[in-house]
């Protein structure tokens, strides 16, 4: 089943045009990777489909229905979640709390707090649960806003830079967290990321931008041989050199 | 609960029984009164400025907006003043709760001075309408009935309560926790599917709805009511001073800013009238230098 569609999407910013007719699918439980220089579109193109951003032109479609125009909140409870570059927690609030606020629709609080503590647990946070967002290191943060996300019980999880900054047993105890979900809950991941590295251990397709365009949808390892991904990352004068 | 929120159940019990006890009645009957009131209208921006994070500095436009209403059906259509109250309260937060989407686009100080700038362009308008009275105001009866001398102490003692309970609820329910959402996060809060439209403007709605309850209350309790002192920038200033002093997002906080600042204000006033307003200038420069959460002020 085709779980998100993206339809010639464009972006404007003022008059620099950001994504220039974007079109892909991705299908249930699967992982795709969205790399490609600084400013090639793509945390856009994932604010765009989270709904932060409206689009210009096209339309995104979800689990079959047209999103294109619903409110972010509208995005989380049809059960797209997601992660930011830099994480966005509420700072003053708990870590048992920030997962609580995700959970809050149809239940009693104390059963949401049971039901937070549960989640912490699962990411290995349950020890933090008291303790202010604000305190926690940054490779908590961010397995905490991956909490707070998870409690949206989201079927696809939209994941921006999500080891981006964090050390390589950090980025392991992530890479094992989401490939632990996606057999649980066969939840589909979809990560903008630089790490090369940790995606490539994920993922089996990836989607390269460059300036706005889409310019590769494949397997990691056809990726080092196209032209223009070669292009786009290291320059003209590298066509040809081959590996 | 802890145990200051259960000191604040003791301490509204203990004044309920003031009017039998204290000696001056009508005296302390008028300071407390107006504690009581600076407290609800605290406890009203705090549940806008505290748990959302909107401060709207112009609210006082919602007391105005109350008050008046409260005013003109007692005068004009002799609606009695429990029902008017109730209406004006009413017409208060609906008027907040229609404009809070396209005004709530604006955040921190942007949206502050719009809201100010609202309460003074509705003094002016109320000023030069013919069903308001225009720059006349509008008298009303004095109240004859049942707790003559303590009628409306025991409103504004009601209306504060009220209020704090209102405080109590947005602390610790699911609806308190998307409005602490939005005040950390909007974006991050939508991403959790909060619809922050919706619940910030129910939060500018509640506390406006409490704010124009205070002006209804005010505008029967002095009987005479005119542009300058519905729509009174030294109110919405007085009401900041009071939430900041005592501890913004507190429940507590806010009645204790109140009855501090107003108790002050009182001694000072009777006693020190010419340097009153330094006084009480000072008092705010010392409470940012020592206090700047608040007395009970944790963030």
């Amino acid at each position: 089943m085709r779980v998100l569609e993206v339809i010639e999407v464009e972006k404007s910013f003022g008059g620099n045009k950001v994504l220039k007719g974007i079109s892909f699918g991705v299908e249930e439980g699967e992982t795709v990777g969205i790399v490609g220089p600084n400013g090639s579109g793509k945390t856009t193109l994932l604010n765009i489909v989270g709904g932060v951003i409206r689009q210009d032109g096209g339309r995104v479609l979800a689990f079959g229905n047209d999103i294109s125009s619903r409110r972010p909140s509208e995005r989380a409870r049809l059960g797209i979640g997601r992660t930011f570059q830099i994480t966005r927690l509420f700072s003053n609030l708990t870590a048992l709390e920030n997962v609580m606020i995700a959970l809050h629709y149809g239940s009693s609080l104390p059963a949401t707090r049971e039901k937070a503590l549960e989640i912490l647990e699962e990411v290995g946070l349950s020890h933090k649960a008291k303790d202010r967002a604000s305190s926690l290191s940054l490779a908590q943060r961010k397995r905490l806003e991956l909490a707070r996300t998870l409690a949206l019980q989201p079927r696809i999880l939209l994941l921006d830079e999500v080891f981006a900054g964090l050390n390589p047993v950090s980025i392991r105890e992530i890479v094992d967290l989401l490939r632990r979900l996606r057999e649980e809950r066969g939840i589909t991941l979809i990560l903008v990321e630089h790490v090369l590295k940790a995606l490539f251990q994920l993922t089996e397709r990836v989607l390269v931008l460059s300036e706005g365009r889409l310019i590769f949808d494949g397997k990691p390892e056809d990726m080092a041989q196209n032209e223009e991904v070669i292009k786009a990352y290291l320059g003209e004068r590298y066509v040809g050199k081959g590996s | 609960m802890a145990r200051l929120e259960k000191a604040v159940f003791i301490f509204f019990g203990v004044l309920a029984f003031l009017p039998l006890l204290l000696p001056e009645w009508p005296y302390w009957g008028r300071v407390l009164s107006s504690a009581l009131m600076l407290s609800s209208l605290a406890l009203a921006q705090n549940v806008l400025l505290g748990y959302t994070g909107y401060p709207a500095f112009g609210g006082i436009a919602f007391f105005g907006i109350g008050g008046y209403t409260t005013a003109i059906l007692m005068k004009s259509l002799s609606i009695p003043f429990l029902p008017s109250l109730l209406i004006g309260g009413l017409v208060a937060g609906l008027t907040a709760l229609i404009i809070a989407p396209p005004l709530m686009r604006l955040r921190s100080h942007y949206f502050a001075i719009t809201t100010l700038a609202l309460q003074l362009a509705l003094g002016e308008v109320v000023a030069n309408l013919e069903f308001t009275g225009g720059t006349d105001g509008i008298n009303l009866p004095i109240y004859r009935g049942p707790f003559e001398g303590s009628f409306f102490y025991f409103l504004f003692l009601l209306l504060a309560l009220i209020s704090f309970l209102i405080n109590l609820w947005v602390d610790r329910s699911v609806f308190g926790y998307a409005l602490k959402a939005i005040r950390e996060d909007e974006v991050a809060a939508e991403s959790v599917g909060v619809n922050t439209v919706l619940f910030k403007s129910l939060s500018f709605g509640i506390s406006s709805f409490l704010t124009g309850l205070a002006g209804g209350v005010y505008a029967y309790w002095i009987t005479y009511i005119d542009p300058t002192s519905m729509f009174d920038p030294l109110l919405s200033v007085k009401t900041f001073v009071a939430l900041l002093l005592g501890g913004v997002g507190t429940t507590v906080g806010p009645l204790l800013g109140a009855f501090l600042l107003e108790m002050v204000s009182e001694i000072v006033w009777s006693g020190l009238t010419e340097v009153h307003g330094i006084i009480l200038g000072l008092l705010i420069v010392l409470g940012i230098l020592l206090v700047p959460r608040g007395i009970l002020g944790v963030r």
